[in-house]
């Protein structure tokens, strides 16, 4: 495997297995707002995990090399692409599972879809982030975004417990409506999203290469 | 007196003073009985330590250049023209040797030496 | 003669500083040294030259193609070695070599090992534990190592001890030999560096204000030490760092071969006396308020 891609996936397959193991687990042992809650933490685990992976990555040693930015580039994307590809396996599997007790429907296999498809393109926003302004800038918009994140999710949690009023995000209409043909919704959402990520990684490709490896 | 130092210079420091110094006194640029600046002034004006002053001072009265007075500075001797002559002699003659030898390797003589000396001398 | 990199204009604007419209061409096979002080853009105009940064202007022609084109064609054909070399901090130099060796075509993972015994750098010794020496030398042993024909250094001796900084010194003019090797070095201590580079440029406030071939630079610069009254006006007058003291005065010229005839009396008269000038000392006079 290209040695480039293989130190930095060290970074997201712990972070997925984290995320799988800790969190990911409750979709198959809890009841309902399991399916609700957990997603919403994936996006937070994945720049974390970025995070932990840009931290120790060292790309003034990287330019020397026979590499072009184009191609470390697109390394990064395709981790960012891996993660959330992988995680909506999961828990696509584990949700088709819960659908023999009740406890998923058709929209939560949207909904999930949802959740992912953000991911990367949240993930990839970040990661041009980090090459435009260096680490030491992205860090702590890093720190304060999983900080929001975490939080926004916890309040949610406790909302949804607590206040009958509160809406489901997995339950809103257009999730519902979208819900009616779940794979085909799926296949949609995904096909935009790897647009929109393509688009990105042109971006990206070319903030890597005006950026001076100062990280 | 015209004493200037170069770092590049082969010789050290201490020698190119003794050097310019024999110089200065072998041109009359230094007469008999001139006084010689202090150790300290000389140190000071060519920005170099006070020891190698002192060096090429104590080589100076050595030779017989120099004679110090306790408290009261270094001053040229009385030195005749003709012995400063002699020892530049002896220095020439070595330079010559040199010279008449690694001209012989061309085919010139000392003949030829001495005529180039004549033009030169006319210059 | 070939010209293995060629740079035209580069300009590029940090917040405080600026690479002016930089010109050179570095022929084949010869060892060229940039020298200037501190800040005055070798770093920066390295890491452009060698495809580690890009410039906001200007071109940059490496055997012949810019990096944008054959990127990974020219960066295996030249050997960077930075001021403070970046590797992993906590990996181990074996482990770097196993990283870097894929991405070559002509890995000579043998002669990077025979190198680092030369240079007494531990392949299992993490990076972290390299003193800031080690690194350079670990560095250049990975420029070394896959076939570089051009390499370019930022200040390499910095850090050496005595013997390697010899060594190294050395292998630079063993490299060279042949003809179809070529080095360019950043200094801005000349030290060692000046002794090997046969082509000189000075660099200061980013631009180049000077280039030429050693020999023919310090044939024409010399110290004039001489008598006050020695000298005639106009030769005095073009002097530069000039020195008055008590007993003499000393100036630089860099016009030496013509001002030979009109020095002769003097010269002989012992008013005037000559000196060979060091490259500090010409590049000192370079320098905007040296």
């Amino acid at each position: 495997m290209d040695p480039i891609l293989r130190r930095s996936s060290f970074f997201y397959v712990t972070a997925l297995i984290t995320y799988m193991g800790l969190m990911g687990r409750f979709m198959l042992t809890r009841d309902w707002p399991a399916f609700e809650v957990i997603p919403l933490f994936l996006p937070v685990w994945l720049i974390s995990g970025m995070a932990a992976s840009e931290h120790d990555e060292r790309y003034a040693f990287l330019r020397m090399l026979p590499v072009p930015d184009r191609t470390v580039a697109r390394t990064k994307f395709i981790l960012v692409l891996s993660f959330a590809a992988v995680a909506w396996a999961l828990m696509t599997g584990v949700a088709l599972v819960r659908m023999g007790d009740g406890l998923a429907g058709s929209p939560t296999l949207v909904y999930l879809t949802l959740v992912c498809v953000s991911a990367i393109l949240i993930g990839a926003c970040y990661q041009i982030g980090i090459w435009r302004y260096g680490l030491s800038i992205m860090f702590p918009v890093i720190g304060v975004s999983v900080a929001a994140g975490l939080a926004l999710a916890i309040i949610h949690v406790a909302n949804l417990k607590y206040a009958d009023e509160w809406p489901a995000l997995s339950r809103l209409g257009v999730v519902e409506w979208l819900g009616g043909a779940p794979w085909i919704s799926s296949a949609v959402l995904i096909a935009l999203a790897l647009l929109a990520f393509r688009a990105l990684l042109h971006l990206g490709v070319r903030v890597k290469a005006a950026s001076e490896a100062h990280l | 007196m015209f004493v200037v130092l170069s770092p590049a210079h082969p010789d050290p420091m201490y020698k190119q003073v003794t050097d310019q110094i024999k110089d200065a006194i072998a041109s009359g640029d230094l007469k008999p009985n001139d006084r010689l600046p202090s150790v300290r002034e000389l140190s000071e004006a060519l920005n170099v330590s006070a020891i190698t002053i002192k060096r090429a001072y104590q080589d100076l009265e050595t030779g017989g250049f120099v004679l110090t007075r306790a408290g009261l500075g270094s001053y040229v001797a009385p030195v005749e023209r003709d012995a400063l002559r002699e020892r530049k002699l002896a220095e020439l003659q070595e330079e010559l040797r040199r010279l008449v030898r690694s001209s012989a390797k061309f085919g010139i003589t000392a003949g030829d030496i001495v005529r180039l000396t004549r033009q030169v001398e006319g210059d | 003669m070939d010209t293995v990199l060629e740079a035209t204009d580069l300009t590029k604007h940090y917040e405080d500083f600026s690479l002016r419209g930089v010109s050179l061409a570095i022929r084949a096979g010869s060892i060229s040294g940039i020298f200037g002080p501190n800040a005055a853009g070798k770093s920066t105009l390295l890491r452009v030259l060698a495809g580690q940064a890009p410039a906001h202007q200007g071109s940059v022609q490496v055997f012949g193609s810019a990096y944008a084109d054959a990127e990974q064609d020219l960066k295996n054909r030249i050997g960077y070695v930075p001021q403070e070399p970046v590797f992993y901090p906590d990996k181990t130099v074996q482990w770097l070599a196993r990283f870097a060796a894929p991405y070559f075509a002509r890995w000579d993972g043998a002669g990077f090992y025979k190198l680092l015994d030369e240079f007494k750098v531990n392949p299992l010794k993490k990076v972290k534990h390299l003193s800031g020496g080690q690194k350079t030398l670990l560095s250049i042993a990975m420029a070394l190592s896959h076939g570089a024909e051009l390499l370019i250094l930022d200040e390499p001796t910095a850090g050496l001890d005595v013997v390697h900084r010899r060594a190294l010194l050395d292998r630079l003019r063993a490299f060279v030999a042949g003809g179809d090797r070529t080095v360019l070095a950043a200094s801005h201590i000349t030290d060692g560096l000046d002794e090997i580079a046969e082509e000189i440029w000075f660099l200061d406030d980013g631009r180049v204000v000077a280039h030429e071939d050693k020999d023919d630079l310090l044939a024409r610069w010399k110290w004039v030490h001489f008598k006050d009254g020695a000298l005639p006006k106009a030769i005095e007058e073009g002097l530069v760092r000039v020195k008055r003291l008590p007993f003499g005065s000393s100036g630089l010229t860099g016009d030496f071969l013509n001002l030979r005839g009109a020095l002769a009396g003097p010269l002989a008269s012992g008013d005037v006396r000559l000196d060979n000038a060091t490259l500090e000392d010409v590049l000192l006079s370079f320098i905007k308020g040296a």
